[in-house]
């Protein structure tokens, strides 16, 4: 089984964005991936107004809370991205790669995951974003059809959630030919 | 001593072997491993416990683990200074392989040796002066002011150390417009 540790925008997206929980519920429900959320994740998430159709994935999802591991990054990164908990998935990410777990984590914003390509190297390659990984899940792990997954990035493109055009419409062609 | 009191000096001189043996390379300076060792102690309550920090003028400081570091109590010779750089020897190595080898097994432990790496690979990265703007604007309630505080926190100085770690790609561009135009009113 794969842990997938998301941060918070990719939640946001399908709660709010795309208000498409269903696909949430089915990504998480496959027994292909384990969830991993921690605390500050967590919070964030439980903002939004559609919390309560995921909670109870949320809930039951892996944490490591006992550890702030997000602390190491703390210095490094913004008030505002610490408090999205892009240090959490970041750190529980190189953390559970040490132990040798298969995973994979989500970080939406640039900012992030320059910071991973730059001095985390050994995690880079487990790393991508929601639409990327919209794609892993329809052409690596089969929890979505082709026509379910492409469905998804079409409503993520015209959704206020932020990613390139381009980089979505390239999705979708992957995806054709996957 | 008593021995309850030897007994945390010595599990302190542990995490000084891991976080020497993480990386197989020396830690640039005492101020590096003593501000390693506070980064821990805030990802981590039972190593908060066993090295307490306190203010000083440059930022969190133990006088325990500065203590174990110049003069250790236990593990004598398994590391040294050298040219200010603080290293194990090939005693302090083979101390690090046997802590390892006896908690291979144990989730937490190998949880504190990534945990360490981590830290390793991103502070040891650091200047002294990156390092200790870093603290201080991170974690301000440890700071005593000083001209070396008062100097590193001057706009331009700020400027200068926050353009070399967006250059080195240490800091996101958000945490770069964060300490340009952070208020040391408030530090």
């Amino acid at each position: 089984m794969i842990r997938i540790i998301p941060d918070t925008s990719f939640f946001i997206c399908f709660l709010d964005d795309i208000r498409a929980s269903a696909h949430l519920l089915k990504i998480f429900g496959s027994d292909r991936f384990i969830l991993v959320v921690g605390r500050v994740v967590h919070s964030e998430v439980k903002k939004s107004e559609n919390y309560h159709q995921i909670e109870h994935i949320l809930i039951s999802a892996e944490s490591y809370d006992y550890t702030q591991f997000g602390e190491i990054l703390r210095p490094f990164m913004s008030v505002e991205e610490i408090s999205k908990g892009e240090h959490e998935v970041i750190a529980t990410a190189y953390v559970l790669n040490f132990l040798g777990y298969d995973l994979i984590f989500i970080l939406d914003d640039d900012d992030a995951r320059n910071l991973v390509m730059k001095n985390l190297r050994e995690i880079a390659d487990k790393m991508t974003g929601t639409v990327g990984f919209v794609k892993l899940c329809c052409c690596e792990h089969e929890v979505f059809n082709k026509e379910e997954a492409k469905s998804i990035l079409i409503m993520i493109k015209n959704s206020k959630f932020r990613v390139k055009k381009e980089i979505v419409e390239k999705t979708i062609e992957d995806i054709e030919v996957c | 001593m008593k021995q309850k009191q030897l007994e945390k000096l010595k599990i302190v001189e542990n995490y000084i072997i891991l976080l020497l043996g993480i990386v197989d390379r020396p830690i640039p300076s005492i101020l590096h491993l003593e501000k390693e060792m506070f980064i821990l102690s805030r990802t981590n309550p039972v190593v908060a416990n066993f090295i307490p920090f306190m203010k000083h003028y440059k930022g969190p400081y133990s006088d325990v683990l500065n203590d174990l570091v110049k003069e250790p109590l236990f593990y004598t010779n398994a590391y040294r200074i050298v040219n200010g750089r603080i290293q194990l020897t090939s005693k302090g190595k083979k101390i690090f392989e046997e802590i390892v080898k006896a908690n291979e097994k144990n989730e937490k432990f190998q949880q504190l040796l990534a945990t360490l790496k981590m830290i390793r690979e991103l502070y040891d990265k650091l200047s002294d002066e990156e390092l200790l703007l870093l603290i201080y604007i991170t974690y301000p309630e440890f700071k005593k002011r000083s001209d070396i505080s008062d100097r590193l926190l001057s706009a331009q100085k700020r400027e200068e150390i926050a353009r070399k770690l967006l250059k080195k790609g240490l800091i996101t561009e958000k945490r770069y417009r964060e300490i340009v135009e952070h208020d040391t009113d408030n530090t």
